[in-house]
């Protein structure tokens, strides 16, 4: 399962899940561009990390929610990295309140970001694997998107839209080789400051997690590296849920 | 950090492959030895069993051919209680062994819908089971089954092998429940049209009931396959191994589909 001569685009690859791909990709060889929108630090700490253990790694600033700021990101992951094999489309946001408390301009925005984003980054990443003659898509989904997790209507109706989306551009991209997949993260460590895992309602359901504990980025990063490798070259169109028995 | 790139990442691990003489169990186990893993070959045939296993030892890889009628506990019993004796530990059991039937409902005898079902889903409940025990008192164990896209949907002519492969991915759900306790993963994948002796007889089969030539019958398929092409053994096995792998630590009571997209094209 060697992603050697492969380059790989994690978007929002600087933080959390994001930080753990990039390094997992890199770590089985692949070349590595993330993206960040506000962590420029993150980023580039990141990239050290990854340069410092003998790997080649970019950070290049992006905006899920532009097609330009996109096209022009995938251009310079071309000129620096030399092409485009991977797409990882991680860059995600999420803002838990009660269904009635969900202002319009929250829902707009996850949806820009955790939806519309990967639509953009795929179609625009398609001629760029196309030249590649083959291509790996990765969606980063949830659980929320597979059961309508507590307290996110617009993050858990993005990630499930994120599965038909994802199955779509397999459908449309194994003429030209290009699979596509998803992996649906369940309750994982890095979240939590973030999203309020420390809610009642979630440990109410990591509670009923079979392995007994929350997940670890790398955990959702070595499902990714699978899906990227060649190990999975007869699958597309599916979501691998990496949940510890949370959802099944 | 261990990386799925590891060479011999299964070094140290004893491996039972049922149904391992040919097809996908064949392609299973070679990869599982190729990984480092010992390998126990296990078949109904027991001169596939050997023949199988002798090949794979010249190919330097460590394993033994055992036969064992996989729907009958003493038999397995008796698999388990060799194994231990050779590698006093068991770590992964692929529940691969399998029969189809392809005989319109009302034709279906009873014996053949008794036999496909005490082979693809007793036959799992079983070695799960035998197995199982060993694995709960070392407190590890991984258990990959190998199910079907007829475990998700229904085929024409299948209704005994599509019941027992529905049947293998509930068992799934509550072995991964019941064993989760003892540190035990339990995982299953759904391969689709995989270039088999199987394959080949269903399509013959249905080809005929059809009056279709075999070709037409295959390119119709493939018309339906995102991918374009039937799987290969090894395609499968690949999945078992990263199913039985630390990368895949976090994962359990879930299906894989590897049929190359055939699954988002309805009917």
């Amino acid at each position: 399962m060697s992603l050697h001569g492969k380059i790989a685009m994690i978007t929002g690859g600087g933080r959390g899940i994001g930080r753990a791909i990039s390094l997992a990709l890199a770590k089985d060889g692949a070349a590595v561009a993330l993206t960040y929108r506000e962590q420029r630090a993150a980023a580039e700490d990141v990239v050290g990390q990854i340069e410092r253990d003998g790997g080649r790694a970019a950070a290049i600033p992006m905006d899920v929610r532009s097609r330009e700021s996109i096209r022009a990101a995938i251009g310079q992951v071309e000129a620096i990295l030399g092409g485009l094999d991977i797409l990882v489309n991680n860059a995600g946001a999420n803002k838990p309140a009660d269904f009635d408390q969900i202002a319009e301009t929250d829902w707009e925005e996850i949806m820009a970001v955790n939806l519309k984003g990967p639509f953009l980054c795929a179609q625009e990443a398609l001629p760029a694997l196309r030249r590649r003659g083959s291509g790996s898509i990765v969606n980063i989904g949830s659980v929320s998107g597979q059961y309508g997790g507590p307290r996110t209507a617009h993050y858990a109706a993005s990630k499930a839209g994120l599965i038909s989306l994802g199955q779509v551009i397999a459908r449309f991209g194994a003429k030209d080789n290009i699979r596509c997949n998803t992996v649906a993260a369940g309750l994982i460590e890095s979240e939590m400051a973030a999203t309020g895992l420390q809610s009642e309602a979630v440990k109410r359901v990591a509670a009923g997690i079979l392995l007994g504990r929350l997940g670890t980025p790398d955990e959702v990063a070595r499902a990714v590296v699978f899906l990227a490798s060649d190990s999975s070259s007869y699958i597309t169109a599916q979501t691998i849920n990496v949940n510890g028995g949370l959802y099944f | 950090m261990e990386s799925a790139a590891d060479i011999h990442q299964l070094k140290g691990k004893t491996a039972i492959v049922t149904g391992a003489a040919r097809g996908i169990g064949k392609a299973i186990a070679t990869a599982l030895a190729r990984e480092g893993a010992t390998v126990v070959v296990v078949d109904l045939n027991a001169d596939g069993a050997e023949q199988t296993a002798a090949e794979m030892r010249q190919a330097g890889f460590a394993a033994s051919g055992v036969q064992a009628d996989v729907t009958q506990k003493q038999s397995v019993d008796r698999l388990v209680q060799e194994t231990l004796s050779r590698t006093g530990r068991i770590d992964i059991l692929v529940n691969n062994a399998g029969v189809v039937s392809n005989t319109p409902i009302l034709d279906l005898s009873e014996e053949e819908w008794d036999r496909t079902l005490a082979v693809n889903l007793r036959g799992v409940f079983v070695c799960s089971q035998c197995v199982g025990r060993v694995m709960a008192s070392q407190r590890s164990g991984r258990i990959v089954n190998i199910a079907s896209l007829a475990g998700k949907v229904g085929a024409p002519g299948q209704a005994a092998y599509c019941a027992s492969k529905h049947g293998v991915l509930g068992l799934t759900k509550v072995l991964a429940i019941d064993l989760a306790q003892f540190g035990i993963n339990v995982n299953a994948i759904c391969p689709g049209n995989t270039e088999t002796e199987m394959m080949r007889y269903v399509f013959t089969k249905r080809a005929e009931s059809r009056g279709q030539t075999f070709d037409d019958l295959a390119q119709g398929i493939l018309a339906k396959t995102p991918l374009g092409r039937f799987g290969q053994p090894d395609d499968v096995a690949q999945v078992a191994i990263f199913l039985v792998s630390p990368a895949s630590a976090y994962v359990t009571g879930q299906t894989i589909d590897v049929d190359g997209g055939r699954s988002i094209n309805l009917s």
